[in-house]
């Protein structure tokens, strides 16, 4: 998946997880702060994204996502090492 | 003036673990375990999730099985964590405030080998009221959430915001085990926020019920063998099962 059709999933699970619309997400959105996601929003949305994706993020890197930016960075390099990812 | 600096630590930890340990080695312990089953030591056989206020952090010290405490990642949570586990207490940073998605995250993937144990309230507060990651857990891990109420004979009370008790030596630490809680998976937010209520009351009444307890020893009224008289709340008994239950002897604690 590329950069743009992650950041359309990611949209699309935030809208799911939080219930809201989500506004067009820019690359330096706080995950916490501009999407308005507590800790268990930011566990229930990487549950969400591991079982669309079928990948799986550890808690470090995890701790390591504060942006949007950061989130997708983090995909992508996930993404193109797990080719179940690339189909999904 | 703030006495306590980071860089202290190390050296705070070495002094603080033995003493700790010496200390409360001359506190005994008792437990009455309100709940329909045994706990077993081993978590290989069954894992729980113990709820206890913050105050009673010093509690898991006296627990004879694998629990891992989920601890603040501020300063002050390092310097607990380091004693933690000069005890023998294994450790997850996090909180719901202080890298809280880390530590909720490895609480429900990575500690498949202990017992949970968490301080709803911390790591800042209100005292005694229940933040609700605890219930995010249970549902994300299907573990039962267990309440534990301790009472302390005696005991000097910090003026902290948990008013964090320090029993003196040679008292008594007396625990009621509460009836364990299933919270379902896929709870929503009215689904989590009912929750919330029920496993606070539980707690706030395992809490009651050792506090009387801990009193009625202090004052000779009662035997610290004698088992403390507790309310369970309304609505934590399913219908086939009556609330009135006889007490076991617990072989957590010493």
């Amino acid at each position: 998946m590329d950069r743009e059709e992650l950041s359309r999933l990611l949209r699309q699970l935030v809208e799911e997880e939080t219930g809201d619309p989500c506004p067009e997400l820019e690359p330096e959105m706080d995950l916490r702060v501009s999407l308005n996601m507590d800790s268990m929003d930011l566990v229930s949305l990487l549950f969400r994204i591991e079982n669309r994706l079928k990948v799986k993020l550890s808690s470090e890197q995890f701790a390591e996502v504060a942006t949007v930016s950061q989130l997708l960075d983090l995909l992508q390099q996930l993404t193109a090492d797990c080719p179940q990812a690339q189909a999904a | 003036m703030r006495l306590y600096r980071p860089w202290m630590t190390p050296a705070v930890t070495f002094m603080a673990a033995p003493l700790i340990r010496a200390w409360l080695g001359t506190v005994r312990t008792r437990v009455a375990n309100w709940d329909a089953c045994r706990h077993p030591a081993n978590p290989r056989q069954q894992r729980f999730i113990y709820a206890f206020w913050h105050e009673s952090l010093l509690a898991p010290t006296k627990i004879r099985t694998r629990v891992k405490v989920l601890i603040s990642r501020s300063a002050d949570g390092e310097l607990i964590g380091q004693i933690c586990r000069r005890l023998g207490i294994g450790t997850i940073r996090g909180s719901t405030t202080r890298g809280g998605a880390q530590g909720l995250l490895e609480m429900v993937r990575e500690s498949e080998d202990s017992h949970l144990a968490i301080t709803p309230d911390g790591p800042r507060g209100p005292r005694r009221r229940l933040q609700p990651g605890i219930i995010f857990v249970a549902s994300h891990t299907g573990l039962p959430i267990v309440p534990v109420g301790m009472g302390f004979t005696r005991a000097w009370r910090a003026g902290s915001w948990d008013r964090f008790a320090v029993p003196c030596p040679g008292s008594i630490m007396a625990g009621v085990i509460g009836r364990r809680i299933l919270v379902p998976s896929f709870l929503d937010d009215v689904g989590m926020a009912n929750y919330r209520c029920r496993v606070e009351d539980a707690l706030l009444a395992a809490t009651r019920a050792a506090e009387s307890w801990a009193a009625q020893i202090a004052a000779g009224r009662s035997c610290p063998d004698q088992l403390p008289e507790y309310e369970e709340p309304s609505g934590l008994c399913p219908e086939d099962e009556p609330c009135k239950r006889l007490a076991q002897a617990c072989h957590l604690f010493p």
